[in-house]
């Protein structure tokens, strides 16, 4: 079902806000809060290292940087998705500050692996479920930011490879091997 | 022309996400090996595209919001002159004329009253100015600073707070709560009348309403925000009634501040008569924070078996919950937990209860009941209520997990 831009409703555009928000208007970043932070809200809730309590401080952080970016905004991929590339930042800076003493990789190969307990479908696919939500919280950072924003989000990989400040083939390269350890994960290698 | 080669990782990559180039989907038709990854992949993509997203409420991302917009007024704004009557208060021995130290005793503002900052014991980063006939408590200093106003209007400027640190104003049945601001807050018959705000970000809760963000020049009157709210409760005397969103249940009241010693005490009101469940609620009360959680419960139990029917009986029962919980007694605890739950399905202590029975529950191996519980907390407006339902909600999931996983 086609969506109504916010131009069609007779609201500004993204970048006409973020326009705004290099001038100081800060109705204009209410409204691009508005219309942002829930889905913001729920790509960075997809980082493992990020507890609820963090989601509040680093969707503020978030809206602040692009607040304080905004002047900066050269429109070279949607706003949204330039949202999304400063919060997968910080959270790279955040996992890294509480995950510096750990293992990711001890902590991925040692992932349990549920065994279907039923045969019915609607079982399996529970537990399909489980296993891949699982598997995709013990990918290392920068391949889950690409797969959550390119699989999840369906972000391009032109628009990715900008927001997260990566060549466009690193960012294939980073998919293929996030796609690879999760179906290894699902087949239980390494468990 | 077709590929003489299989497709790099890349190449393969992006044909899954963008669709495959003319090569790449003529070697595909050719090339099980490759077709076969392919396929597994988008099974991966679609999969993980079913996991469900994290749901906000309206109410958190406006909490959010309201951090963001003070964040960068407080960096855009230049510093905002201290109002004169602060700096007096500071001059020398005048300071001796315009403190009142008090500890939790209830303060009652003459006319053309002076500001209102402790000079010693625990920091204040806020400075009252009491209108005539204010009546207001202060309950406790940074860094979670708390002032009860009980009756009439007080100006409020709140210096800029440090990490963690909160200031509130709790009115018996709302709080208003603050970051580096300044506003007026007038409450009527123990209940939240108005809000004003000179400048600066405020958040007003009002019993059950939706959280009001309040900016520079904006105001708040119950009469015009009535919600879903029924009409305040007529509390006869100033009581703990509520703590609309107070921190976690071990933690059930702000404790009064004892200021430096005073050799005057403060002004009091002159004490009304008290009502015997105030009394009774007030001792419950007393011996919950002294330690006693087992006479608690007792008290609390009195006291609603006399006045069921009092205003205080929805505090009462909750309490008598909390001090069950305390005193381990986990049968007893699940029933009052139960009942408080099925009596007062409004109480703005819905999710606070919920999340303590999600505990009870999953400590009795029953993840399915606990998690429903944890659900019914998860978009509490209270933090520290969210949090724990969530921390619930994955215990519940390890359980869960443990329970299943192979041995």
């Amino acid at each position: 079902m086609p969506v109504a831009s916010p131009e069609d409703r007779g609201e500004p555009s993204d970048e006409a806000l973020v326009a705004s928000c290099a001038k100081g208007d800060h109705a204009a970043l209410s409204a691009l809060f508005r219309r942002h932070s829930e889905g913001l809200y729920a790509f960075l809730a997809r980082f493992s290292g990020v507890d609820d309590g963090d989601l509040d401080d680093l969707v503020q952080a978030t809206f602040v940087s692009v607040n304080r970016s905004a002047a900066r905004f050269a429109g070279a991929s949607s706003v949204r998705t330039w949202i999304f590339g400063m919060g997968a930042n910080l959270v790279r800076k955040h996992v890294r500050g509480e995950m510096r003493n750990r293992s990711m990789r001890t902590r991925f190969e040692t992932v349990p692996v549920v065994e279907p307990e039923r045969p019915d479908a609607a079982a399996e696919h529970r537990q399909a479920l489980a296993r891949i939500d699982a598997a995709l919280a013990q990918l290392p950072l920068e391949l889950r930011e690409v797969f959550v924003l390119c699989v999840i989000e369906g972000v391009s990989g032109k628009e990715a490879a900008r927001a997260l400040g990566a060549r466009e083939g690193t960012i294939w390269r980073r998919l293929h091997e996030a796609r690879t350890a999760l179906r290894h994960a699902m087949d239980g290698v390494g468990s | 022309m077709i590929f003489d080669r299989h497709p790099s990782p890349i190449e393969l990559s992006r044909a899954v996400s963008e669709g495959p180039s003319r090569k790449v989907a003529a070697h595909l038709q050719r090339c099980a090996t490759c077709a076969g990854t392919l396929a597994e992949w988008r099974d991966i993509d679609s999969l993980a595209r079913e996991l469900p997203s994290l749901r906000t409420s309206a109410e958190r991302r406006e909490r959010a919001l309201a951090a963001v917009l003070r964040e960068e007024r407080t960096a855009s704004a230049p510093q905002r002159a201290r109002p004169t009557w602060v700096w007096g208060s500071l001059a020398g021995a005048a300071v001796a004329a315009l403190v009142l130290v008090v500890g939790g005793s209830l303060l009652t503002s003459q006319p053309a009253p002076p500001p209102v900052e402790l000079a010693q014991g625990p920091t204040h980063r806020g400075t009252i100015r009491p209108h005539a006939g204010a009546r207001f408590t202060l309950e406790s200093g940074a860094p979670d600073e708390v002032v009860r106003l009980h009756e009439g209007t007080i100006s409020v400027d709140v210096e800029a707070l440090r990490p963690g640190e909160r200031f509130r104003v709790i009115v018996g049945d709302g709080e208003v709560e603050v970051r580096g601001t300044s506003f007026d807050v007038t409450a009527m018959g123990d209940s939240l009348a108005k809000v004003l705000v000179d400048h600066g970000v405020v958040e007003v809760r009002a019993g059950s309403r939706q959280v009001v963000v309040l900016v520079d020049g904006e105001s708040w009157e119950a009469t015009a925000d009535r919600g879903v709210e029924e009409a305040p409760i007529d509390v006869p005397v100033p009581s703990p009634k509520r703590r609309p969103v107070a921190g976690p249940p071990d933690e059930p009241a702000p404790e009064p501040t004892v200021g430096a010693a005073s050799p005057e005490p403060p002004s009091v009101d002159p004490a009304p008569p008290r009502h015997p469940m105030a009394e009774l609620f007030d001792r419950g009360w007393k011996q919950l924070r002294d330690g006693r959680p087992q006479e608690a419960a007792q008290t609390f139990g009195e006291a609603l078996s006399k006045y069921p029917a009092d205003p205080l009986a929805e505090d009462a029962s909750f309490w008598r919950a909390v001090a069950l919980v305390r005193a381990q007694s986990s049968k007893e605890a699940l029933g009052a937990l139960t009942s408080f739950l099925d009596a007062y399905p409004k109480s703005n202590r819905i999710g606070e209860t919920s999340a303590l029975l999600g505990w009870i529950l999953l400590g009795k191996g029953d993840v399915d009941g606990a998690e429903a519980r944890f659900h019914a907390a998860e978009a509490d407006p209270v933090p520290s209520v969210r949090a724990s339902a969530q921390k619930g909600l994955e215990a519940a999931r390890a359980m869960r997990h443990n329970q299943t996983a192979p041995r």
